[in-house]
């Protein structure tokens, strides 16, 4: 650590050339990376998939063949099919492609919700110490200790059960998630603002009379970013899992929309014979995780040297 | 303890949103007419506030009476108990498959970093990571289950639901129904601790013990035995310590798929049912072990690591 911090009375940059000089510094580590960069790729077709789903599928994902289909799925590149159909006679390319959009929708919003929470209530804890942090880290306590899995569950059941439908929508389900995701984020908020608020910047900043949220969120918060990023990367593919999760044990994401999970949870009792149902939207889910997980370690390398 | 009691508090408060609360199962049933309802409110105590029937239920439950479970028919402790060994034979195999597994792994490619089998091992690692359990699950039964393996002359193939085949107890029906399920709930952790292991121990060999060690002239196989693997494992400890609430809680998504009477799948059917006295039970017992072995963790690093004072 010590030995990268700048010796004092060297002449240092401009601000502006420094920025401009790192940041090409964090391109380099980045590329240097060997795989980060592929899963990067992959996650923008994917995500170029999901956008433009409308355009490019091959059939409305809800369309049942009825002109071919017997009732058994149809196998990959029957009738024009190419990756099959589902159960009920429904195009499972067009449903991937639409699966897609409801999953990494779902993930991206939900990791946003988890990181404003996260970030606010992590750095209100670190930036004022005292009592506010207390309270706010026994809080996260209590989210952390509790099982995530089991409490998702209740909570979706609850709430499908309150809302008097059996059908749960995808923003509660970003709610519920986003709600209990945050405490990670949170603590990683407050570690660095506990030693960023001693600063001298922050200092200057204190004594210039600016108000705290303007410390906070315009001198502090930029330079408490980086993990932040990481961390945000790693937790989209773990919503997406938690996502899929819940939608295959029949609490997330309602039929006939389609989710990477539920595909998978109508897909079990026709696996003897139809493997292909099962197989695609799994693989689907690895891909869409293994690239998101790459980037991030990609990410933790280029921004961050030192957390390796 | 006060950690356990507001986490008590907001489960309790959480649960209690659900309409009907703790007779929603009653309320699914038709031959219970509303009269009955209103009395079996009267007699549980559900018509006065919910922080009145909170510490009703707290008050039973510091005697150690966790209530009465509805999708069961017995005591939320009997129902536990009666689970608590089938969780406790699969956790159990699959934490020491995985720890034989991860530890030698992250050893082998922390001792010979940048090779082949170190990148070989770091990408099963991701693949471990980013793998979906249930589709996992899935795709295991669908090879060793559905089709199984014919070769030399044999049809190789493994059970994909339950425990056992037969009531008498038979150890090698019990191994096969174990290996499935170990599998799946071993990749992720083999995943982990091998990277958590490869990095624990590339930073000890970096260490000046070790280079004096290897200074003195001892063999490789001493250093790393004798030195070098035990204070890796320190670390390993920890995060062994904070799976371990996992032992117990089971798995809810693996034991699903397999048909697995634990713990998991105690706790799916309670939900389904809504059998409000088992899901908190069920919560309050996992969490409780969180916070404990959060605790164990702590001391038990403060105990091997004698440089990490708590003050």
């Amino acid at each position: 650590m010590a030995a990268t911090l700048p010796l004092q009375g060297q002449p240092q940059p401009a601000p502006e050339a420094e920025f401009k000089e790192s940041r090409n510094k964090v391109w380099k580590r980045f590329r240097k990376h060997r795989i980060a960069p592929v899963g990067a790729v992959v996650l923008i077709l994917l995500a170029l998939v999901a956008i433009f789903a409308n355009f490019i599928t091959p059939a409305d994902p809800n369309f049942i063949d009825q002109a071919h289909w017997n009732g058994e799925p149809l196998a990959p590149g029957v009738a024009g099919h190419l990756l099959g159909t589902d159960e009920d006679g429904r195009d499972l390319l067009a449903r991937l492609m639409f699966g897609a959009r409801i999953s990494l929708t779902v993930a991206i919003v939900t990791v946003i919700l988890e990181v404003a929470i996260g970030t606010v209530l992590g750095a209100v804890a670190g930036y004022y110490g005292g009592w506010v942090d207390f309270v706010l880290m026994r809080l996260t306590d209590v989210v952390l200790s509790i099982p995530l899995l089991p409490l998702l569950l209740v909570l979706t059941a609850i709430v499908a059960a309150t809302s008097n439908k059996a059908a749960l929508g995808p923003i509660s389900i970003v709610l519920i998630i986003g709600l209990l995701q945050w405490p990670a984020v949170a603590r990683i908020e407050r570690a660095l603002f506990l030693s960023l608020r001693e600063r001298e910047y922050a200092e200057a900043a204190r004594a210039l009379g600016n108000p705290d949220s303007r410390i906070i969120f315009r001198h502090l918060l930029p330079n408490a970013v980086a993990p932040i990023i990481v961390q945000a990367t790693l937790d989209i593919a773990n919503v997406i899992i938690l996502e899929s999760t819940l939608s295959f044990l029949g609490f997330g994401i309602q039929p006939p929309t389609a989710s990477w999970g539920n595909m998978l949870a109508n897909a079990t009792s026709n696996m003897t014979i139809a493997p292909w149902v099962a197989i695609f939207p799994g693989l689907c889910i690895l891909i869409t995780v293994l690239a998101i997980n790459y980037l991030g370690d990609g990410l933790r390398d280029a921004l961050d040297p030192n957390m390796r | 303890m006060p950690l356990l009691l507001l986490i008590s508090i907001i489960l309790y408060a959480i649960l209690s949103q659900a309409p009907g609360g703790p007779l929603t199962p009653y309320l699914q049933n038709p031959h219970i007419t509303e009269a009955d309802i209103a009395r079996l409110k009267h007699n549980l105590g559900l018509d006065q506030p919910v922080y009145i029937q909170y510490l009703h239920w707290l008050s039973h439950v510091v005697r150690g009476d966790f209530g009465y479970s509805t999708s069961n028919s017995m005591s939320v402790m009997d129902a536990i108990s009666d689970r608590m060994p089938a969780t406790l034979e699969l956790m159990g195999s699959a934490m020491i498959v995985s720890l034989l597994i991860g530890v030698s792994m992250g050893i082998y490619s922390a001792l010979r970093p940048y090779s082949f089998v170190d990148y070989a091992v770091t990408t099963f690692a991701f693949f471990g990571q980013s793998m979906p359990v249930f589709w996992f699950a899935l795709m295991l039964q669908l090879i060793f289950a559905v089709h199984g393996f014919e070769g030399f002359g044999y049809r190789f193939a493994l059970p994909s639901a339950g425990i056992a085949d037969s009531d008498s107890f038979d150890l090698g029906d019990r191994i096969r129904h174990l290996v499935l399920p170990t599998v799946v709930l071993s990749l992720l952790y083999v995943a982990q601790w091998s990277r958590f292991m490869r990095s624990s121990m590339l930073e000890v060999v970096k260490t000046d013990y070790i280079r004096t060690a290897s200074a003195k002239g001892l063999s490789r196989r001493a250093i790393v035995f004798k030195h070098a693997f035990k204070n890796a494992l320190i670390p390993l400890v920890t995060v062994i310590a904070l799976s371990m609430p996992i032992l117990v809680g089971g798995a809810v998504v693996t034991e699903s798929i397999f048909a697995w009477p634990g713990m998991g799948r105690l706790f799916i059917n309670a939900l389904q049912q809504f059998d409000f006295a088992l899901l908190m039970g069920y919560l309050m017992l996992t969490s409780l072990l969180v916070v404990f072995f959060n605790l164990v963790a702590d001391v038990a690093y403060a105990w091997l690591d004698p440089r990490v004072k708590y003050s």
